[in-house]
């Protein structure tokens, strides 16, 4: 992660001093996993909101706050795919304008990888954190997250090398020598 | 031909996300400062629902008989018993359980003189005046030689501890002579509790404790004398379903007596009531010994082995 110095969740720290520290590389985690900017941006302030509202539970063990807040920002991407799900079997929401600033064909391999997948690809190969250190955040051990990532970077590499058609074909392939 | 991607691939391909500047300081702070409050994953509709479902759950599971559970429960010897115990019993506070320290407290009267406690209310009748005696030289005044008689032999190792002796009143009795030393008014109730003057013609029971030190704890025997109608001694206590007697003749009697041992290891407890609280004594041999023409019963009965030869040269030493 490309944080200067860990801070410490104590008396002394303010929530401006955790916001324009770990901000902006936590707004690009939510994005990546979302694929949309915007709910990235409340997904941010949601992170922040629940990790000020409940300092008091932050275990004084873990001083590192950033896995703290990489935890609560995995969770609450989850929670905003879960309305998601919720907003498309309500059609009278009007859909909201596109200003996610990602490539369409980048936007859709990563659509097809689950959110954890797209969460673990981007901290291993963006922030380089070890499998061990992602162990502690998504709660899995680092062998399970190792396979993971390797599954996630054979189907963006098949995707977009070859398109998204010829990916399908490579599943449908996959599955008849399955059987 | 797949190209497969290495780290620095994949870490080019999120590259290609162009998440612009934004500083939410701001609107955080306002939020935090305005109490703003995280909506819950689940609505409250939906967790009332949840826990009213629980509940109903709970209530049929209960009713499709799966009310009672298993405790686990250690008894004098330090032995333990699974023993099962309804759910209402484990989980519901008993609004009685007041009611019943209070009166626990109101009748304990251990150093007071023919106290006669009278509930008044919906809970009619009252508890017979008591007397308890912890010198056993004193205890001999009320040993008349005739009904309530004393056993010579104690087995080996027990002492007389102390004694409660019980007056019978009837209902005729008058008030006017006793002395009211308390009055609550409780639980719908009027308790009083009366100072009454001695009278030895009225001794209904005699309850005498011999206690012994087995293995660094209290081992208890009872005697007790019960005055009672030759009547009921044949129709309840003899004609018990539990009850195996044998016919004894005692000579210093002069009629049968019926020797019974009643089986108390089924949960038979003797509950005493002392200054620190509540000691359970499960009993585990029990002889009532019956003389019918005066019409008493000596019960005796031990918290600990005790042979049957034992109980006999007892009672054959009741004189």
């Amino acid at each position: 992660m490309d944080f200067c110095e860990p801070l410490l969740f104590d008396e002394s720290i303010d929530i401006e001093t955790i916001v324009n520290t770990y901000s902006h590389a936590l707004l690009r985690y939510c994005h990546s996993i979302l694929c949309d900017y915007h709910e990235a941006q409340d997904v941010l302030q949601i992170t922040f909101i629940k990790a000020w509202q409940n300092k008091n539970k932050f275990s004084g063990d873990d001083k590192d706050l950033s896995n703290y807040l990489y935890k609560i920002a995995y969770n609450s991407c989850i929670d905003a795919i879960r309305r998601r799900k919720q907003r498309l079997k309500n059609p009278a929401e009007p859909a909201k304008q596109n200003q996610d600033h990602i490539p369409e064909n980048i936007k859709s391999a990563l659509m097809i990888l689950c959110p954890l997948d797209r969460a673990i690809a981007y901290s291993h190969a963006v922030d380089d954190i070890s499998f061990a250190e992602l162990a502690e955040i998504y709660g899995k051990t680092a062998a399970a997250l190792r396979k993971r990532y390797e599954r996630a970077r054979k189907k963006l590499s098949k995707i977009l090398s070859e398109g998204y058609p010829n990916y399908q074909n490579y599943r449908k392939g996959a599955n008849n020598n399955d059987e | 031909m797949m190209n497969e991607f290495n780290k620095e691939d994949i870490k080019n391909i999120f590259g290609e996300i162009k998440t612009p500047e934004y500083n939410p300081t701001d609107d955080i702070k306002q939020k935090i400062n305005h109490g703003y409050k995280i909506k819950p994953k689940i609505s409250r509709l939906k967790r009332t629902v949840i826990i009213i479902a629980a509940i109903m759950g709970v209530i049929i599971l209960m009713g499709a008989g799966l009310n009672m559970i298993v405790q686990r429960v250690f008894d004098a010897d330090g032995n333990s018993h699974l023993q099962f115990i309804p759910f209402r019993h484990r989980f519901r506070h008993d609004p009685n359980d007041e009611k019943v320290l209070f009166e626990r407290e109101f009748y304990d009267y251990p150093n007071a003189e023919n106290i006669l406690v009278i509930r008044r209310g919906d809970g009619t009748g009252w508890s017979d005046p008591r007397r308890n005696i912890s010198d056993y030289d004193e205890l001999q005044k009320y040993i008349d030689g005739d009904i309530f008689k004393l056993p010579e032999y104690v087995p080996d190792g027990y002492k007389f501890s102390n004694a409660d002796i019980y007056f019978y009143i009837d209902e005729d009795f008058d008030f006017e002579n006793a002395e009211l030393i308390a009055h609550e008014e409780k639980f719908g109730n009027v308790y009083e509790k009366y100072y009454i003057p001695e009278n030895p013609d009225n001794i209904s029971q005699l309850f005498i404790y011999y206690v012994k030190e087995e293995n660094g704890e209290e081992v208890y025997l009872f005697y007790n004398i019960f005055l009672m109608d030759p009547g009921f001694i044949n129709t309840n206590i003899s004609g018990q379903e539990n009850t195996t007697g044998e016919i004894l003749q005692m000579p210093q009697f002069d009629r049968n007596i019926l020797l019974s041992t009643d089986s108390y290891e089924d949960g038979n407890y003797f509950t005493q009531y002392n200054f620190h609280g509540i000691k359970i004594i499960p009993l585990k041999y029990g002889y009532d010994i019956l003389n019918q023409e005066y019409g008493t019963v000596f019960y005796i009965i031990s918290t600990y082995s005790l042979s049957q030869n034992e109980i006999i040269k007892m009672a054959e030493s009741i004189k």
